[in-house]
């Protein structure tokens, strides 16, 4: 396709600007080179990507965010909290990875506090409802309910 | 208590994650000066720019369905074939501990062994000018060794050429550990109304601290040709910002002569997102004495 140097730059110029809106950063390797390593097939289940860059921003989409909260990301295997949540009417609720021990759950339970906290500030986040999930592997998960009150 | 649970259920259930869903993708457009044989024109290129889905549902221990939907979309024009999107890997699997077994469109594991050392891949340079085998074939069965074999990762693939009538099959036998990769891989019968064509590959990286070294060797026969060549690559990670990269190939497979030389450099502004800069030369005896200069951008999603 030809095109003048100029509108060629412009062109360059203006996906430039569309892709910094999708830049964040993390530790797993972008979903793309992951999936065309020679043992992709053995990788899939090995980062979760739910929450990284347009992931992250089409799933904030369902809880009134409307930019991807940047955060590392990390190995399922390392179970650190990478909660994923959804609006409630009253409030809310967030979950964390499938742990495997129970120091992980603990440290989960954690950061899912944190964000809640987080979320709530500058007022306060109740805990109103907690609950416990076991996955086929025997690994455990934690959903938190919560509500913020000033 | 039947409401306490009630609600323990509710909750449960509210915060069920969806089904395993990864939408993944990357943009990579450039601006180049082309010089193809005295013919000098600035193009825009869209760099095998392509969009995917991919995911796993468990359906018991230690059983899962993978699969991945991908499609490749061109930035420069839209058009991609005469298509807005084009299918690349598509595939479903089922993956247990013995290994994982697959059907549908994909890369032949000739093709995927030398991903590593390929460092303009889909772009000018791509190491597809000098050798054969780079083939992503329709109608493959293909299994891959569990992840328990550790380090190393077998490939077998069976297609079944349903054009020409004549099944081909695509093997490797990869070792990666500790910056050291190294690959072996035969196919045979893999291209379109080809008979007795048969490919051997070599391939080997090693990875010491910010500088990666690659080679590769091939092999390529069929019944009216056939030819052999070689390929080297070098990569430089100067800072966490700035990498320097480049790769000569050589061979007489394609046509009698051909060289490829790229050289380039890319900034990383972060995991995902880089632009570079690049000079690729095609060249050969026969048909080919091309240039290219061209800077450009990728984000990965």
């Amino acid at each position: 396709m030809r095109l003048s140097k100029f509108r060629g730059l412009g062109l360059i110029a203006v996906y430039g600007l569309f892709v910094s809106a999708f830049a964040i950063g993390g530790e797993c390797e972008p979903a793309v080179d992951m999936i065309d390593s020679n043992d992709a097939v053995n990788r899939i289940a090995d980062c979760d990507y739910r929450d990284e860059g347009l992931n992250g921003w089409l799933a904030n989409l369902g809880s009134g965010k409307d930019e991807p909260k940047p955060k590392s990301s990390v190995t399922k295997q390392e179970n650190a909290a990478i909660p994923t949540s959804r609006s409630t009417a009253e409030g809310f609720v967030l979950r964390t990875q499938p742990a495997a021990d129970a120091l992980s759950l603990l440290q989960q339970r954690f950061g899912v506090i944190q964000q809640a906290a987080e979320r709530c500030a500058p007022g306060v986040a109740e805990v109103s409802r907690q609950a416990y999930q076991m996955d086929e592997r025997g690994n455990t998960t934690l959903l938190l309910e919560f509500y913020c009150h000033s | 208590m039947r409401q306490w649970f009630g609600g323990l259920v509710a909750l449960s259930v509210l915060a069920q994650p969806a089904v395993a869903v990864t939408l993944y993708g990357k943009a990579n457009v450039s601006l180049q000066q082309a010089d193809e044989a005295g013919d000098r024109e600035i193009e825009l290129q869209s760099n095998s720019s392509r969009i995917g889905l991919m995911g796993d549902n468990a359906i018991a221990e230690d059983v899962l369905v993978i699969y991945r939907f991908e499609y490749e979309t061109s930035i420069d024009d839209g058009d991609k074939d005469g298509q807005t999107l084009t299918q690349r890997n598509i595939y479903l699997g089922i993956q247990t501990n013995y290994g994982t077994l697959m059907g549908g469109v994909y890369d032949s594991p000739l093709k995927t062994s030398a991903s590593k050392v390929d460092l303009f891949n889909d772009m000018e340079g791509d190491i597809r000018n000098i050798f054969a085998g780079e083939n992503r074939s329709k109608n493959v069965v293909q299994y891959v060794s569990p992840k328990s074999w550790g380090p190393i990762t077998a490939k077998a693939a069976y297609v079944t050429k349903e054009t020409d009538g004549i099944d081909g099959w695509s093997t490797s036998l990869a070792y990666n550990q500790d910056g050291l990769y190294l690959a072996a891989a035969m196919d045979s019968n893999i291209e379109e109304n080809i008979t007795g064509q048969k490919t051997w590959r070599m391939v080997g990286s090693y990875t010491l601290g910010a500088v990666m070294l690659g080679g590769a060797w091939e092999k390529y026969e069929q019944q009216d040709n056939e030819g052999n060549g070689y390929f080297a690559s070098a990569q430089w990670n100067i800072t966490d910002k700035w990498v320097f990269k480049t790769q000569y190939g050589e061979s007489d497979i394609k046509v009698e002569g051909r060289e490829s030389f790229s050289i380039g450099g890319d900034y990383k502004f972060d995991k995902r997102t880089r632009t570079f800069v690049y000079y690729t030369r095609n060249q050969d005896d026969i048909s080919r004495d091309d240039d290219y200069l061209g800077v450009g951008m990728e984000l990965k999603f």
